[in-house]
């Protein structure tokens, strides 16, 4: 890696310059996952089909859970796990991302190391084992109706303007967790009252009207809105709104950016 | 031997930030007027003189 690729100032030049360094990385994180296990691979298969299996088993056995509103022909299991696939790229990479940088202190202070792209090899890695997910999804929606929604192609589109604010997300939180260490625990308890705040469970149109506009302001329910409307009905998402949420994505990816690029001199001053 | 002097340095020092908890090199970032760092001075008051080569 060239000294100009470390010192480069645009972030996108930055992370071209690191392409394969990046891959490398998620590639290693994806194997090392399994690596010496007795199932191997198949537990990236197994570990979404038992998470569906319950989640199906506790929502319609046990609560009898009904989905209202414009979605309600779908399978109600399938409904709230395409809703959980989905969140699992925001919230697994944002709780990891307060220890990114401390769990690799040495890349800090010992070598020079284009820390920037931590947080980017965290979300290629969830968006991979999302995709797990989304085949396990598929091939029930398969097994069970018959056909797949031609929305499908949609999926990555709507996809990527998530991961672009989650990455500006735990940009943000990657460099304040080497300052606050409390951090982590902080998003942890964070993320899991929002995967309850977030229309996962629940169909957008049971939320009472009093809350419906503090709802809205939640830009991950929309993705989910996107992702549904995609998979169960094949509809691409409301122009307007689609790119709406591109410009959120840049602006919170932007902000995110300038501070760890801001605040990573001082990362060395305290590991 | 000549007594011109080629280069001077007096009173030469390194110090460096010290900070007790992580979060105050956060405040440092925040609140650049005031001071959450104490000084460690490694080195203090070096002085040394050089002079001209002869030929």
């Amino acid at each position: 890696m060239s000294t100009a690729a470390v010192m480069s100032p645009s972030i996108t030049s930055r992370l071209y310059a690191n392409r394969r360094l990046i891959l490398r990385l998620a590639a290693r994180q994806l194997s090392a996952k399994w690596q010496g296990t007795m199932l191997g691979m198949v537990w990236s298969l197994l570990t979404p089909l038992l998470t569906f299996a319950v989640y199906g088993f506790v929502f319609t056995q046990i609560f009898h859970s009904r989905w209202t509103g414009s979605l309600s022909a779908a399978s109600y299991p399938l409904l709230i796990f395409s809703g959980l696939v989905t969140f699992s790229i925001f919230s697994e990479t944002v709780n990891a991302a307060p220890t990114l940088i401390l769990e690799n202190a040495s890349y800090v202070k010992k070598v020079i190391f284009p820390l920037e792209i931590l947080p980017i090899v965290s979300i290629l890695v969830n968006i991979v084992n999302a995709g797990f997910g989304l085949a396990i999804l598929l091939i029930v929606q398969l097994v069970t109706t018959g056909s797949l929604s031609f929305g499908l192609i949609y999926v990555p589109f709507i996809i990527l303007p998530l991961g672009v604010a989650t990455l500006g997300v735990a940009w943000f939180l990657a460099s304040l967790g080497v300052f606050i260490r409390d951090m982590r625990h902080i998003v942890g308890v964070a993320t899991s009252l929002l995967m309850f705040l977030t229309p996962i469970f629940y169909a957008p149109e049971t939320v009472p009207d009093s809350f419906k506009l503090v709802m809205k302001l939640n830009p991950i329910a929309l993705t989910l809105e996107q992702m549904r409307a995609a998979i169960f009905l094949g509809q691409f998402p409301d122009l307007l709104d689609y790119l709406g949420l591109w410009a959120y994505a840049l602006f919170i990816a932007s902000l995110g950016y300038a501070w760890f690029a801001r605040s990573r001199k001082a990362f060395a001053d305290v590991l | 031997m000549s007594s011109e002097i080629a280069l001077k340095a007096e009173d030469l020092g390194k110090a460096y930030l010290i900070y007790k908890r992580p979060e105050d090199r956060l405040k440092q970032m925040l609140f650049r007027w005031r001071r959450f760092y104490e000084e460690y001075w490694a080195l203090r008051g070096v002085s040394s003189r050089f002079g001209k080569a002869s030929p």
